[in-house]
C-alpha cells in the first residue's frame, strides 16, 4: 500500500501496490550565494548574470 | 550597430539583469546586496526604456508606453522584423 494514501471503495478505488524500494528520490539543491555577477551584456549573452549557473551543453555539431 | 539597435539591446540586457536578480530574490528575499542592485538595474533600465520612447517611440502599448507627439506604435520596423547578428 501507498503510504499516505486510503483506499475509499465506494469510489470504486482499487489501489495497485506500487512496487518501489525506498524513498523514489531526494533532491538537494545547495543554497546559492549571492557573489560575482556577469555585467548585463555578459548576462544576456551566457543566459545567466550568475558565472556559477553557466551550465552549456557541449554542442557536438550534430 | 545603430544606435536605436544598441539602445534597444541595452533595454534586452538591463532587463535580463532584472529578471535574473527578480527570481534571485524570490528565493533569497533578504538578500540586501541583491535587492540593491535589483534596484539599481531598474533605475537603470527606466531611464534606458525612457530615453529610448523619447527617441523611437513607444515599447509597448495598451497603456503601457506613452508616445506624446504622434501614435507612433504602428511605425516600423516591428519587434519581430528587428534581427540581431550572432555576434552583437
Amino acid at each position: 500500500m501507498v503510504p499516505g494514501t486510503q483506499e475509499n471503495p465506494e469510489r470504486g478505488d482499487r489501489l495497485e501496490p506500487l512496487y518501489y524500494f525506498g524513498e523514489l528520490a531526494r533532491a538537494y539543491v545547495p543554497p546559492q550565494v549571492y557573489g560575482e555577477r556577469f555585467s548585463p551584456a555578459e548576462g544576456l549573452r551566457q543566459g545567466t548574470i550568475f558565472p556559477e549557473l553557466v551550465r552549456p551543453y557541449p554542442y557536438s555539431g550534430r | 550597430m545603430d544606435p536605436k539597435h544598441q539602445a534597444l539591446l541595452r533595454i534586452m540586457e538591463l532587463e535580463f539583469t532584472a529578471i535574473d536578480l527578480n527570481l534571485f530574490l524570490d528565493t533569497h528575499p533578504g538578500d540586501q546586496r541583491a535587492l540593491g542592485d535589483y534596484n539599481a538595474t531598474v533605475q537603470e533600465l527606466m531611464a534606458a526604456k525612457m530615453a529610448y520612447e523619447s527617441r523611437y517611440g513607444p515599447i509597448l502599448n495598451y497603456g503601457l508606453s506613452p508616445s506624446p507627439q504622434a501614435w507612433r506604435w504602428i511605425e516600423e520596423p516591428w519587434p519581430w522584423e528587428i534581427t540581431f547578428r550572432a555576434e552583437d
